[in-house]
C-alpha cells in the first residue's frame, strides 16, 4: 500500500501508469514517508479501530460495563428493533436533524450572499456573524436555557400567547423546537464560511452577460448562483446533516432529554442508558446500527447531489 | 550532550511511554516504607474535609496503616472502570441505590455477617441494603453508616405565622394546603425541570401505601406472569397529581438548586424533598428554621419514613488487607465519628445508640426509633427505565392511565431483556 506513493504519475497519462505496474523494482522509497504514515496508521488503529471492533465484538454478549458476560448472540439486535424507547429517539433525532439542517442552510446561504454583497464594514461583520461557532456549544446552550426559561415567557405573557408564556423547555409537543433554535444559531456560522468560500468561486462575468440579457436579481440567483454552487450546498448538507444526527451537548444542557422522553436523541440515550443504565452491550448494538445509518445516508446524499452537479 | 537524531528521539519517547505506563499506578499496596497502604474511596465531595480529618487521626492512631482518601464524584462509573481492570479500592463508601445493589448481585462484595461490624446497627436500616442486592443468599455485603430520611421538610416560621401544626394524615395535608391558599401563601415549593425532583414525592408516598413492604411488592412486580399492574398504585399517582396542583405557578421552569434557593427564602410552606436537601437549602439561608414531617398515610398506623443508606461501607470480597480494612470500618463506626459525620452532613446515625442532633431532623427520628421505615421506591427500578421522565410528564399532563400504561409497557420490556440476556 505504501510502496508506490513515492511516484505519482500524471493524471491522464495511461503510459505512466501500466509503467509503473509492470516496474516491479518499484523506486526506492523516501523513508519520510514511512516515518510520517506508520504513527498515524498506528494511532489510528489503536485509537479508533481496535475500539470499534471491540465494540462491536461486545454486542452479541450481555456485558454490562464490568462483571463476567456471556454471549448472547443476536439478542440485542433483536431488542433493538422492538424497543420503541429507541424508536423513539430515532424519530426526534430525524425530525431534529431535518429541520434543522435545512433551516441551517437556508440561513445561511442568505447571510452568505448579503456578506458577498458589496456593502460597508464587510469583514467586521463576517467576523461578527462566525462568533457563534466559536463559543462552546454548551455555554451557549446554558445561556440559551436561562433566556427560554426566564425572558421568553415574560415575552409571551406581555404578547398574550398562551404556548410562550411558560417554558418551552417544558413543553413537551414543543421542547425540540427549541433545540432545534440553539443548533441552528449555532452551526450557520460554520456553513455560512463554506458557502461564502463556495461564491468566491462563481466568476464576475456570467453576472455582466446575464445583466446584458436582462435577467433580474432573481433570476440570476436561481438560474446563475445556485447551480455553481450545488457542490457547496452538497458538501453543507452531508456535514451539517450528520452534525445534527450527533445531537448531544444541546440536549444535556436544555432539556436532559425531557419533558418526559420527548426529546432523547440517539447519542443521548447511548449515553446514558449505556453507561448509568446498566446496558452497555445492548446501547452498543444501538451504536453500530447508528453508525451504519449514519454512513449509508452521508453516502447517498453525496451521490445526489454528486448527480446535481452539471458543471 | 548528542544531536538529537530520529532514532534517539523515538527510543526516548518509548522508554517515557514505558516509564509512564509503569510508574503512573498508584503502589496500592504495602511499600519500602513497611506500612500498609490503603486506598479509601470516597464519593461524597461535601465530606472530603472531614474524611480528610478522621484519615489523618486514625493514620496517627494506627502507625502500621496509611489510609488516603481518593475522592471520585461520579464513583460508579469510576468504580466499574476500576472493576473492570480488576483493581478493586481497599476501602469504599458508596451510596446505597440500585447501583449498589447491581453491583452487589455480581458477588464482587464482602460479606459483612461474618464480622461484627453490623452489631449495633440498626436492623431495619441494615436490612435495606439486603433489599437492594446481595451476593448470595443471607448475605449483607455493606455497613450503613449514614441515612437520610425523605419526607417532607416545612418552613416552621411559615407554618407557625399561619397558625398550622404538621399533619398525621393525608386528608390533613390537604386541609393544611387549602388553608395556605387561602392565605395567599404557596403551600408546596416545586421544582419539575429536573425529572428527579417528582421521584422523592413517589417514593415517599409508596413507602406508605405499599404496607406489605416496598421491595416485597417490586419483587412480586418483577415475575411477569404474576398479572400485578403499576394500577395497584394509583392512589400514589393521584395524591401526587394532587399536590403538585399547590404550588408555585412557574414549576415547571425551576430546577432543583432553583428550588432549594426559592424555599429558603422562605416562597412557600413545604418542600418535598429528603434530608439530603438540607445543607443546600442552608446554603442559600442558614437562619432558615426548617422542620420535617414523615409523609401522612391516609391511616396514621401505616405511615412511614422511606429513608435509604446515604453513605454505605463496603469492601472487595477478597481484599489484600482484611485485618487492617476491618480496623479502618471499625474505626469509622465509632460513636464519635459517626456523629460528627451525621452532624455535618446533617444525615441520620446508624447506631442504635445514637440519634440525630439537628433541630431539622426532629420529626423523622421517632420513626427510625420505632424500625418504621421503607425504602425507596424507586431505587426497584432498573435505570433503563426513565422512570423520572414519566413521572415528570405525568406531572405536566396529570393523564394516569397514560403514565400507568406506558411504566407497565416499559417495565415489561426492559426487565425481560434483562432476563433474557442474564
Amino acid at each position: 500500500m505504501t510502496t508506490q506513493t513515492a511516484t505519482a504519475p500524471r493524471a491522464g497519462d495511461p503510459q505512466a501508469v501500466s509503467h509503473k505496474i509492470r516496474d516491479n523494482k518499484a523506486k526506492k522509497v523516501d523513508p519520510a514517508f514511512i516515518w510520517m504514515l506508520v504513527p498515524a496508521a498506528l494511532v489510528f488503529t489503536v485509537l479508533l479501530t481496535i475500539p470499534l471492533l471491540t465494540g462491536v465484538f461486545y454486542t452479541f454478549t450481555n456485558f454490562k460495563g464490568y462483571g463476567d458476560w456471556h454471549f448472547v448472540g443476536l439478542t440485542n439486535y433483536k431488542n433493538l428493533f422492538s424497543d420503541d424507547i429507541i424508536w423513539g429517539s430515532y424519530l426526534f433525532t430525524f425530525k431534529y436533524a431535518i429541520v434543522a439542517s435545512i433551516l441551517t442552510n437556508i440561513i445561511a446561504l442568505g447571510l452568505a450572499l448579503v456578506l458577498n454583497s458589496k456593502m460597508k464594514a464587510r469583514t467586521f461583520f463576517r467576523g461578527v456573524f462566525f462568533v457563534p461557532y466559536i463559543l462552546p456549544v454548551l455555554v451557549v446552550s446554558y445561556i440559551f436555557s436561562y433566556l427560554f426559561t426566564n425572558n421568553l415567557p415574560q415575552i409571551g405573557q406581555a404578547l398574550g400567547w398562551e404556548w410562550l408564556s411558560t417554558s418551552l423547555l417544558a413543553n413537551e409537543d414543543l421542547a425540540w423546537l427549541a433545540i432545534v433554535v440553539v443548533g441552528v444559531w449555532q452551526s450557520v456560522a460554520y456553513n455560512t464560511i463554506i458557502y461564502l468560500a463556495g461564491l468566491q468561486t462563481v466568476p464576475e462575468e456570467i453576472y455582466e452577460a446575464s445583466a446584458l440579457d436582462g435577467a433580474g436579481p432573481v433570476r440570476r440567483l436561481w438560474s446563475m448562483t445556485l447551480p455553481l454552487i450545488i457542490p457547496y450546498l452538497g458538501i453543507n448538507m452531508v456535514l451539517s446533516f450528520k452534525g445534527f444526527l450527533g445531537v448531544f451537548d444541546q440536549i444535556v444542557a436544555l432539556t436532559s432529554g425531557g419533558p418526559g422522553t420527548a426529546t432523547q436523541s440517539i447519542s443521548y440515550l447511548i449515553f446514558k442508558n449505556g453507561f448509568q443504565g446498566g446496558e452497555y452491550a445492548y446501547q452498543t448494538a444501538n451504536g453500530v446500527i447508528y453508525f451504519l445509518i449514519v454512513v449509508a445516508l452521508s453516502f447517498a446524499q453525496l451521490r445526489f447531489t454528486q448527480s446535481q452537479e452539471r458543471v | 550532550m548528542r544531536a538529537l537524531s530520529r532514532r534517539s528521539f523515538l527510543a526516548g519517547t518509548a522508554t517515557a511511554a514505558a516509564l509512564a505506563a509503569t510508574g503512573g499506578t498508584l503502589a496500592g499496596c504495602s511499600s519500602s516504607d513497611g506500612k500498609v497502604h490503603l486506598e479509601l474511596f470516597q464519593f461524597k465531595s461535601e465530606a472530603i474535609a472531614l474524611f480528610d480529618q478522621i484519615c489523618a487521626d486514625f493514620n496517627a492512631a494506627n502507625p502500621d496503616i496509611v489510609v488516603t482518601q481518593n475522592f471520585q464524584a461520579d464513583n460508579i462509573t469510576s468504580l466499574r472502570a476500576r472493576l473492570v481492570k480488576g483493581d478493586t479500592p481497599d476501602l469504599i463508601t458508596i451510596n446505597g441505590d440500585y447501583n449498589y445493589g447491581a453491583l452487589a448481585d455480581t458477588g464482587i462484595f464482602y460479606d459483612f455477617n461474618r464480622t461484627d461490624l453490623l452489631d449495633g446497627v440498626n436492623p431495619s436500616i441494615a436490612s435495606i441494603l439486603d433489599t437492594l442486592g446481595t451476593g448470595g443468599e443471607g448475605q449483607t455485603n455493606g455497613v450503613a453508616f449514614a441515612d437520610n430520611g425523605s419526607g417532607i421538610i416545612y418552613n416552621k416560621d411559615v407554618f407557625d405565622d399561619a397558625g398550622l401544626e404538621p399533619p398525621t394524615t393525608w386528608a390533613e395535608l390537604i386541609e393544611i394546603c387549602d388553608e395556605l391558599t387561602a392565605q395567599g401563601i404557596d403551600p408546596f415549593y416545586w421544582a419539575i425541570k429536573d425529572n428527579w425532583t417528582g421521584a422523592p414525592a413517589f417514593s415517599s408516598l409508596s413507602g406508605s401505601f405499599l404496607t406489605d413492604g416496598v421491595a416485597a411488592w417490586y419483587e412480586k412486580r418483577r415475575d411477569l406472569d404474576s398479572g400485578t399492574s403499576f394500577a395497584e398504585l394509583s392512589p400514589v399517582f393521584e395524591k401526587m397529581y394532587q399536590a403538585v396542583q399547590y404550588g408555585n405557578g412557574d414549576k415547571a421552569a425551576l430546577g432543583y438548586n432553583d428550588g432549594n434557593q426559592g424555599f429558603a427564602q422562605g416562597k412557600a410552606a413545604m418542600y418535598w424533598h429528603g434530608t439530603y436537601a438540607i445543607p443546600a437549602i442552608r446554603s442559600y439561608n442558614p437562619d432558615i428554621n426548617l422542620g420535617t414531617f414523615a409523609t401522612p398515610a391516609d391511616d396514621p398506623a401505616d405511615t412511614k419514613v422511606v429513608s435509604g443508606v446515604d453513605v454505605a461501607l463496603t469492601m472487595g470480597e477478597n481484599p489484600a488487607h482484611l485485618e487492617e480494612n476491618l480496623r479502618f470500618f471499625q474505626y469509622l463506626m465509632d460513636e464519635a465519628n459517626m456523629t460528627a459525620y451525621c452532624d455535618e452532613q446533617v444525615a441520620y446515625p446508624t447506631l442504635t445508640t445514637l440519634s440525630a442532633q439537628d433541630p431539622a431532623l426532629e420529626g423523622l427520628q421517632p420513626y427510625f426509633d420505632a424500625g418504621r421505615v421503607a425504602t425507596y421506591s424507586d431505587h426497584n427500578f432498573p435505570p433503563a427505565i426513565t422512570l423520572n421522565a414519566y413521572i415528570q410528564q405525568y406531572l405536566f399532563n396529570g393523564d394516569l392511565d397514560q403514565l400507568i400504561s406506558t411504566l407497565d409497557a416499559q417495565w415489561n420490556k426492559v426487565v425481560r431483556r434483562i432476563n433474557e440476556t442474564a
